[in-house]
């Protein structure tokens, strides 16, 4: 009960923000799961950020925590609800979304899927309640000492002792410490919650995301893929980072192209801001994301758009990306500036090192055809997929592209991390590159899904969904908002 | 190319994209139960549950926080760095050091504590059971 109501505290302040930063006409109702899939993420994140400003500021002396949390909640509620009096409806009547064969034909597979990866998830749970190696080795580790260490907590970072990746931020140990605060008992129940909400909520907004952008079959699809992937149901049940992480990146480039879509870009691309500020307080990854995501966005608006449109769009991701910034340039300056990872001495050396590279491929090969423990390798299928379908010609694809950008940046930064590591280059490539795979899965899949043509489009011949499929709800929507008088036409 | 874009052809290639996405998809769920099936195991006797408990003990008479020096089993070398992380896990908010150069020491031997190892260099100062020991380093 009690680990509820921490989950839903976190989710009421992800909801209420969502609902804060959102467009000032009433949500869709298509909209509404997306955003609470979003809020799941967005929740845990920001609770997480104000659990170690507290043990920051009052150190050991928690009483007052779940005090404070719910006065937050109530002063974000208060806000969405009166953002939500002066919003005014969008459309006169709700959009009905047309049946669809494919839609209906797909909706029992997935449900299959989704049945099985429930079931799967909670068997690796219930044989491993403390997650594998690097969650009881490392993160939970961490949460141990941040919940149980009172006083002490700040023993995490101890050199004196052997602790793991004391450089790495703190996202996931301080949800998981913050729910064993309300439990009041460091019970192995907390991390296996929020390791399935972390799973399932990013397959929720990778379905939702398609659904409203694309159509409800192409994200019944993208959704079945993703829960059909062993390796993903393996590593969300270890509770490892790297699915929190993966969350992240998605909502990130889910948020950018949304934002090409929506009537108020400014809220939308805060939410992609502060996600991927998220990303980089989950894992050290997530700093060379948004670096890689900053580049891209710079990149593309600039050529395609103009320098006033790239500052217009800056200041917005800017702005919710800055909070979680400081709050952990705050931690990497006081408690974690190193990194095990990348060391500058004998760095131009491994540069040179050619055979370095190409054992760094030649694993990133046999990784991408043996990809997710699938008993088929899947790319071969994804690319018969798409080929099969073929790619739709969408007018406006600038945020897709900088999604990709970022995405294919991101995969070469973790490339050449590979090739100049001081630590041994097979141990870490059999250790750690399926796990980068994941990181960048569910963002690909969205990306293939997002630019490929919808089974209708494909019947119906039509590359362009504007064209002939102009019956689809999410076109309508999409028609609808570009004909917003308030917004000009180069904004979007 | 026409014949490439009639009705026809386009329903045949979307039928055989979704019969190769669904199939691939269908049969990887299935053989994810199939695999986790064998799984299943009565509630907390995972290693990290047992592990606890065998540091149960421990955990009352060692302070709660600060420094305890870690001896691990020499005899099993490829498994000392497992049983190592679990004892840290397991006695967290204690920071435990991964060499003997402070008291008290904590001597990790699931197989049993070998004579030889300790004879000269630790004292015993309390079997903890399940091969714990609570070690203090001679002539110091």
């Amino acid at each position: 009960m009690l680990l509820c109501i921490s989950l839903l505290i976190a989710f009421g302040m992800g909801f209420s923000t969502c609902w804060i930063l959102r467009s000032p006409f009433h949500p869709l109702r298509r909209e509404l799961p997306l955003l609470a899939f979003l809020s799941v993420g967005l929740g845990l994140g920001a609770s997480s950020l104000w659990f170690f400003l507290w043990l920051v500021i009052f150190g050991g002396h928690r009483d007052a925590l779940i005090t404070s949390e719910i006065c937050i909640l109530a002063i974000l509620v208060g806000l969405a609800y009166a953002r939500a009096r002066r919003s005014k409806p969008l459309f006169s009547q709700p959009i009905q979304e047309p049946r669809s064969r494919w839609r209906c034909l797909l909706v029992a597979p997935v449900v299959i899927a989704l049945v099985a990866a429930a079931v799967a998830f909670s068997r690796y749970s219930a044989a491993a309640p403390h997650g594998s190696w690097d969650a009881w080795g490392a993160w939970n580790l961490r949460a141990r000492f941040l919940y149980l260490g009172g006083t002490h907590w700040r023993d995490v970072f101890s050199p004196l002792g052997t602790m793991p990746h004391r450089d790495y931020p703190l996202l996931l140990s301080a949800t998981v410490a913050r729910c064993w605060t309300y439990l009041q008992s460091d019970s192995p129940r907390a991390p296996i919650a929020i390791a399935f909400l972390f799973t399932f909520a990013t397959a929720g907004a990778l379905f939702c995301s398609l659904a409203l952008l694309r159509s409800c079959s192409q994200g019944l699809i993208a959704a079945l893929i993703l829960l059909a992937t062993p390796f993903f149901l393996v590593l969300g049940s270890a509770q490892y980072a790297d699915l929190p992480l993966s969350f992240f990146f998605l909502s990130t480039i889910v948020l950018l192209c949304w934002h090409g879509h929506s009537p108020t870009p400014k809220g939308t691309l805060s939410l992609a801001g502060a996600m991927a500020g998220l990303a980089v307080w989950t894992k050290n990854e997530g700093a060379l994301f948004l670096l890689c995501l900053l580049l891209s966005h710079f990149a593309f608006t600039v050529r395609v758009r103009g320098w006033k449109s790239y500052r217009h769009e800056l200041l917005p991701l800017v702005a919710g990306l800055l909070p979680v910034l400081v709050v952990v340039a705050f931690f990497k300056l006081h408690f974690a500036w190193h990194t095990e990872f990348v060391d500058t001495y004998g760095l131009f050396h491994r540069l040179r090192d050619f055979p370095r590279y190409k054992t760094v491929v030649s694993a990133i090969g046999s990784g991408l055809l043996h990809f997710g423990a699938w008993p088929l390798s899947i790319p071969p299928f994804l690319i018969a997929y798409v080929l099969l379908l073929g790619l739709q010609k969408q007018a406006n694809r600038l945020a897709a592209n900088i999604g990709l950008a970022t995405v294919a940046l991101t995969a070469l930064g973790y490339f050449f991390v590979y090739v100049t590591t001081q630590l041994p280059l097979q141990w870490l490539l059999l250790t750690s590159l399926p796990r980068l795979c994941i990181q960048l899965y569910p963002s690909a899949i969205f990306l293939i899904f997002f630019l490929s043509r919808t089974p209708e489009e494909a019947l119906g011949g039509s590359s362009n969904p504007g064209e002939k499929d102009r019956n689809h709800a999410g076109v309508r929507a999409l028609v609808q908002y570009t004909a917003c008088p308030k917004q000009s036409p180069k904004s979007r | 190319m026409d014949w490439f874009h009639s009705a026809f052809l386009a329903r045949l290639r979307i039928t055989s994209a979704m019969i190769l996405l669904l199939g691939a998809s269908l049969f990887s769920s299935y053989a994810l139960l199939k695999r986790t099936s064998s799984l299943s195991q009565p509630t907390g006797s995972d290693e990290v549950t047992a592990y606890e408990a065998r540091f149960a003990h421990a955990r009352q008479v060692l302070p709660k926080y600060g420094k305890v020096c870690y001896v691990p089993d020499y005899t099993s070398s490829d498994a000392a760095k497992k049983d190592f992380f679990l004892a840290r896990y397991a006695l967290a908010p204690l920071v435990v050091r991964n060499f003997p150069d402070c008291d008290p020491l904590i001597g990790d031997f699931p197989g049993g504590a070998p004579a030889y190892f300790l004879r000269g260099r630790y004292a015993v100062l309390q079997d903890l059971g399940h091969g714990v020991l609570l070690l203090k380093r001679n002539g110091r």
